[in-house]
């Protein structure tokens, strides 16, 4: 996630693409304007208000001109018509979780608010769907749902803060999207407004439809550059009869890779298969103090969920392939509290790993379950090749990585072989089959790395896809694809 | 960059801006602004650390409003504490601005002058007599019921009398001491053996208890002395110090701290007991902070810290609430966790345990029974377009219970969640744990339950 300063000012003198300028000034004129199309109390102009604004999860920060919060689609419409009349670039921002600087105003510009259009419209027990706003926090949707027995089944690390129209728009994942997909599987039907202003509807409220273009999958993971999410009907699941949670042990943390494939490898899917490494066991137990092993070299965190029934042989399948591949230890959580604190080691671990060095840059490859073992060991041999510390942390079921290289940015020398470790580490995973980003998005932090899988024909083809939408280049430009 | 920055500039540079604070900040859940989020206050503050923000009033308001309920510190899993930071960054505008003048008036004009203090409430309850009861329009001000803001007749500790029964004697310091402070209320004591030193224990009443809800310390003492305590007032007791360490204004806090620590030490006591989560808060583990610049004080400080209880707490850690001896109180009850407790303190199983020691005491717990109800101090009074929502949240939980009680166990909660529940009309009592425990044994005396009485004389 991290840019070197020497990358960034290889990116400035590039231009950041669009042909726009590097700032974009905006009006006291179009400020004026903003305001009347939102209201006085939904426009942030002071610097203070600004610089908060300028950040999301990644390290970099470029300063917006104005920040606005639409109440509605007819709003975000507006704002996008003036947008395109006066060529401001547009950022979209829902938390500002994004760990690819996909919420960054890279030109200043505006930034569209959309925390604020946060109702959950309805929820159809009977057809086992929900109509949100973009700004519905996950973690307030999931909330909302359980006590109907039902439940959205993407859960990202940052599912407390994070918004569905994030989720969205980086197309994210989480740990139990091992058994139930991703986000664009729980997408049914949009409501976008277009950069150009239009407000379109995509797709419907039914799992099955083959009518045109499968428009609602393109915006899907568009990272906030094709059109602005304003109402998102969502597939919702019933929640599980049970579950299992177990906590398997390993002294080598090839074993524990290996288990992963053996798992997979014999059409087991649990809900959740979850790697971490010995430093990263550190980090997180310093944090949520839930008993984990300090000392071992690797952990799988494992859920099997289904029909009570089913749970204790699903359970019973999965110990014994752990043992056959050497787990010194493998324990069933006993209580709900447990669980639940085993859960929120692993998600808090990535903020967690501040204890260990200052900064932190964290990839987001993927690739096939079979590859995990060697993808595993290759990342250890990089850092020990560049001599820094990469936390090994894993979506494992599903091959996406998530290795957490550890630094200090002050330190140029090692930035430098930060960067060098990180384009191995992606080369690697092209090489054996995989992708740069599992659910983190390209955004801009990927964005120099995008001709590594894509031909130049892929990326002109995204180009062109993206000026038939935005012909002004106005909506999150310079994303996904530089100039 | 101003000492202050320098001592939490490290801390500053573990946020790395992961955002996982938005889901706890109370006052972001309310505004959905950045810049009043954690992250986004500490992103400022280290602006200003490094010089490329001036300490305009933008900045101010942000690191003013915030309700120190430490939520962001628990969730934080860098282990950043942005609660202490945005401290920080309130002393220095202090040091580098001066005191509001509000916050002056409050804090150095009022919490630091007992007898101030004390007048300032006395013209409250006149206002209150004179005007509020017939001009409802003036009732709620800035959404604080003044017109039925609790106000004691006359402050708790001022009325302690002379010698007084009960086998709490006045005085109470130790020979040598200042003047002989107060000790009792008069409260009628179980019959016992004399209690040794290791028995005594002094109470810290704190501003609120003192000037607006004394029956809660006249619970305190009651509840002491029927489980064979002798409890010790000293009447020149100060304010903890926390309206001005919260407000930056470290120099005064350490003033009345001193007194604080000065007297209580010069008490033979086993045990300070504080009932106001705040207080001991401050007397527990902030007096460190406090005084970590002046080495030669701490082992004072450390002395006094150590022996600092919450009521709760102190009662749990003692055994000293037998069930036996409590009469039945057949209500539905639920419980608040002040912020300042739970978080503040860990003191979350104790009240909870007492009160499910009650017999007849059906309690449920609330949704969000952890979360702020919205005073935080004077917060409430500075931005009550914030701390409304916050409010009407808790109120709408405690509902749901259904229950007649809403018990907890600080003052300052206390008094924004039953001023809640007089706004909006509802028919729920706010009590603080210790006078609904003392209710239990006022009830196991009433119904003549001479068996607990025995029991206790035969310890």
């Amino acid at each position: 996630m991290v840019v070197p300063e020497k990358q960034l000012a290889a990116e400035k003198e590039q231009g950041r693409g669009n042909g726009l300028p590097e700032r974009v000034i905006v009006s006291e004129k179009v400020k004026r304007r903003l305001a009347e199309i939102v209201g006085a109390d939904r426009i942030l102009t002071a610097h203070e208000d600004l610089m908060v604004y300028a950040y999301d999860a990644t390290l970099p920060e470029y300063l917006p001109e104005v920040v606005v919060f639409p109440r509605d689609a007819a709003q975000v419409a507006e704002i996008l018509k003036l947008a395109n009349a006066e060529q401001i670039p547009v950022a979209p921002r829902g938390a500002g979780t994004n760990l690819s600087g996909g919420s960054l105003p890279l030109h200043g510009g505006i930034v569209l608010g959309l925390a604020r259009m946060n109702r959950i419209l309805e929820v159809d027990k009977e057809n086992l769907t929900a109509v949100v706003e973009p700004g519905v926090v996950n973690a307030d949707l999931q909330a909302y749902l359980a006590p109907m027995g039902l439940f959205y089944p993407p859960d990202p690390a940052s599912m407390n803060a994070c918004t569905i129209g994030g989720n969205i728009a980086e197309n994210s994942g989480g740990p139990r999207c091992l058994k139930y997909g991703v986000t664009r599987d729980y997408v049914l039907g949009l409501e976008v407004v277009l950069p150009t202003g239009e407000i379109i509807h995509t797709g419907g409220r039914t799992v099955k439809n083959t009518t045109g273009y499968d428009l609602t999958r393109l915006f899907v993971g568009s990272e906030g550059t094709l059109g602005i999410v304003t109402r998102a009907n969502l597939r919702l699941l019933p929640i599980p009869e049970g579950k299992r949670t177990l906590l398997a042990v390993y002294d080598d943390l090839n074993d524990a890779s290996r288990t992963v494939s053996a798992i997979i490898g014999q059409g087991i899917i649990p809900t959740t298969l979850e790697l971490m490494d010995n430093m990263l066991i550190g980090c997180a137990e310093d944090f949520a103090h839930v008993g984990l092993p300090k000392d071992a070299a690797a952990i799988l965190l494992i859920e099997v969920d289904g029909f009570q029934e089913s749970l204790d042989r699903q359970a019973r399948v999965i110990e014994q392939l752990c043992r056959d591949n050497k787990a010194r230890e493998v324990r069933r959580a006993q209580t709900a509290e447990e669980v639940n604190r085993l859960w929120v080691a692993r998600r808090t671990v990535i903020g967690a790993v501040a204890r260990v060095r200052p900064s932190y840059s964290l990839q987001d490859v993927t690739v096939p379950p079979s590859k995990l073992p060697q993808m595993v060991s290759r990342v250890v041999e990089i850092s020990g090749k560049y001599d820094l510390p990469i936390g090994v942390l894993a979506h494992a079921g599903d091959g996406n990585l998530h290795p957490l290289v550890l630094f200090d940015k002050r330190n140029r020398e090692e930035t430098e072989r930060v960067e060098h470790a990180e384009s191995e580490i992606c080369e690697v995973a092209l090489a054996l089959g995989g992708t740069l980003s599992g659910e983190h998005g390209i955004g801009l932090s990927k964005r120099r790395r995008l001709s590594l899988e894509f031909s130049a024909d892929e990326i002109e083809l995204t180009r062109r896809l993206r000026a038939l939408f935005d012909p002004n280049g106005i909506l999150n430009p310079g994303k996904i694809v530089g100039e | 960059m101003n000492q202050v920055l320098q001592d939490v500039y490290g801390d500053l540079m573990k946020c790395n801006k992961c955002g996982f604070c938005q889901a706890n900040c109370r006052v972001y859940k309310e505004v959905l602004e950045e810049g009043l989020s954690a992250r986004g206050r500490l992103r400022l503050i280290k602006a200003v650390a490094d010089g490329e923000l001036a300490r305009t009033e933008d900045y101010v308001q942000k690191v003013q409003a915030c309700l120190q309920c430490k939520e962001c510190a628990v969730s934080c899993p860098s282990g950043v504490n942005p609660d202490r930071i945005i401290l920080a960054a309130r002393r220095d505008l202090v040091e580098t601005r001066g005191l509001g003048i509000l916050k002056r008036l409050a804090v150095r004009g009022l919490f630091a002058s007992r007898r101030r203090l004390a007048l300032s409430f006395r013209s409250l309850r006149l206002l209150q007599k004179l005007f509020l009861s017939w001009m409802p329009g003036l009732a709620k001000v800035r959404g604080i019921n003044l017109r039925k803001f609790p106000v004691a007749e006359r402050p708790l500790l001022a009325s302690l009398g002379g010698p007084a029964p009960g086998n709490s004697t006045p005085g109470g310091l130790a020979p040598g001491g200042p003047a002989p402070g107060g000790s009792t209320l008069g409260a009628s004591t179980p019959g016992g053996s004399t209690p040794g030193r290791s028995e005594r224990v002094a109470f810290f009443t704190g501003c609120m208890i003192d000037n607006t809800l004394p029956e809660i310390g006249k619970a305190v003492v009651e509840v002491l002395e029927r489980n064979g305590r002798k409890v010790i007032l000293p009447r020149e007791q100060q304010c903890c110090g926390t309206p001005m360490y919260i407000s930056g204004d470290l120099q005064t806090a350490r003033q009345v701290a001193r007194a604080n620590v000065e007297l209580f030490n010069r008490l033979d006591v086993e045990a300070i007991v504080v009932a106001c989560a705040s207080c001991g808060l401050a007397l527990k583990k902030e007096y460190r902070e406090f005084f970590k610049d002046e080495p030669a004080f701490l082992p004072q400080v450390e002395a006094f810290s150590a022996r600092v209880r919450d009521i709760s707490e102190y009662l749990v850690e003692q055994a000293l609430v037998d069930p036996a001896e409590l009469g039945r109180l057949p209500a539905r009850v639920t419980y608040h966790d002040p912020c300042h407790l739970v978080r503040g303190q860990g003191v979350a199983a104790q009240p909870r345990s007492l009160l499910k020691a009650i017999p007849g005491v059906d309690f449920v717990e609330m949704a969000e029974a952890d979360r702020c109800c919205g005073a935080g101090g004077m917060f409430q009074a500075f931005y009550p377009e914030i701390a409304g929502p916050i409010t009407r949240r808790k109120l709408g939980n405690i509902a749901a219970t259904q229950a007649e009680y809403v018990v907890t166990g600080c003052p300052a909660c206390l008094q924004r969640i039953q001023g809640g529940l007089d706004l909006a009309r509802m028919p729920q009592k706010g009590i603080h744990i210790v006078e609904l425990l003392n209710m239990a044994h006022q009830a196991a005396e009433n119904a003549g339950e001479k068996r607990a009485r025995a029991a206790t004389g035969s310890r």
